[in-house]
């Protein structure tokens, strides 16, 4: 009778668990996750976007210039004298471009706006453990561009300037943050039963994790004895 | 300045950890929630609606930033082990 109890309480305890942590609202799962957290699933997951452009520094053509087609438009990025200037072309009849872009204003993730042209100071100052997030906004008519990341390995180069220097940055450009929680939460849950909750103490993710892990492995156990009548 | 910088002010202002502001702000928040519900909701289902108020306490303190996002899967933890127990000794016998 206590097996079935405990099978009983195994079974609605992952069902609560799993139905309340989805029914979190989106917004409240906190900043996300670094890239070299979790076992990087997706870098969209990484970062909410739903739909995401990502290149590195090696990318770049001899002029350091990437340029990319991407949500219906075509996406110009330049690596110029030590700064990040982006944009979108604007491109005559559909296809002429005459060198003019609609340049983007990075915002950074604590609102403040660095221009159309944002430099390795600005990164340094913005970024945490190598990431800086940005929103994008057009120049001209401040309409939302989407999102801006930038990362390096932050245990290989103490700056930015000094992964620029060494070719080894990454950027994604991403829309629509994925305003569903299920993305993240997917992300958050990995998070929790690999012990890599985003600002969460180890010790504190081993106590929340245990009593998941508990249940599924004593739901596996059941399921084998109760098909195996011999064991 | 904004409601997101209250605990590092009010840790400045008293000369305490940032960490211990948000904490001491965010119990004041929810207990600010919590009492009065837990002298007005009592009875046979008083727990489930102290529950929920503690739900909608510790989203705001979330969404303001003032508390780490584990506290709530703590807190969905601990519910969900409190509901298990009722429902397979409900069931179970």
């Amino acid at each position: 009778m206590g097996e079935y109890r405990g099978f009983l309480f195994a079974i609605t305890f992952i069902i609560f668990f799993a139905g309340l942590v989805v029914a979190i609202p989106a917004g409240l799962e906190g900043q996300g996750l670094d890239p070299d957290g979790v076992t990087p699933l997706d870098t969209a997951i990484i970062f909410g976007f739903e739909d995401y452009e990502n290149w590195t520094m090696t990318a770049l053509n001899p002029f350091d210039i990437y340029q990319y087609t991407f949500n219906l438009r075509d996406w110009w990025f330049g690596h110029i004298y030590g700064t990040i200037q982006f944009g979108a072309k604007i491109l005559y009849a559909g296809f002429l471009w005459f060198g003019q872009l609609d340049s983007c204003e990075f915002i950074s993730s604590e609102g403040i706006n660095r221009g159309y042209v944002l430099g390795s100071e600005e990164i340094d100052a913005d970024a945490e453990n190598g990431t800086a997030n940005y929103n994008l906004r057009y120049l001209v008519n401040g309409a939302d561009a989407g999102g801006f990341v930038l990362y390096w390995n932050s245990t290989a180069y103490e700056s930015s300037a000094d992964a620029f220097l060494a070719d080894d940055v990454n950027f994604i450009h991403g829309v629509g943050i994925a305003s569903t929680a299920p993305v993240d939460i997917t992300s958050l849950l990995v998070g929790l039963l690999l012990l890599q909750l985003p600002n969460c103490p180890p010790l504190v993710n081993l106590l929340l994790a245990t009593p998941v892990y508990t249940a599924v492995v004593f739901l596996i156990w059941f399921i084998i004895k109760e098909s195996m009548p011999f064991v | 300045m904004s409601l997101e910088d209250i605990p590092s002010e009010f840790a400045t202002y008293f000369g305490i950890n940032e960490t211990t502001a948000q904490l001491m702000l965010s119990l004041v928040v929810i207990f600010t929630l919590l009492l009065p519900t837990m002298y007005l909701a009592k009875g046979k289902n008083a727990v489930t609606i102290w529950l929920i108020v503690t739900f909608l306490g510790e989203c705001i303190v979330l969404g303001l930033g003032w508390l780490p996002f584990w506290i709530m899967i703590m807190t969905i933890s601990i519910t969900a082990l409190g509901m298990s127990i009722t429902i397979s000794k409900a069931i179970g016998g």
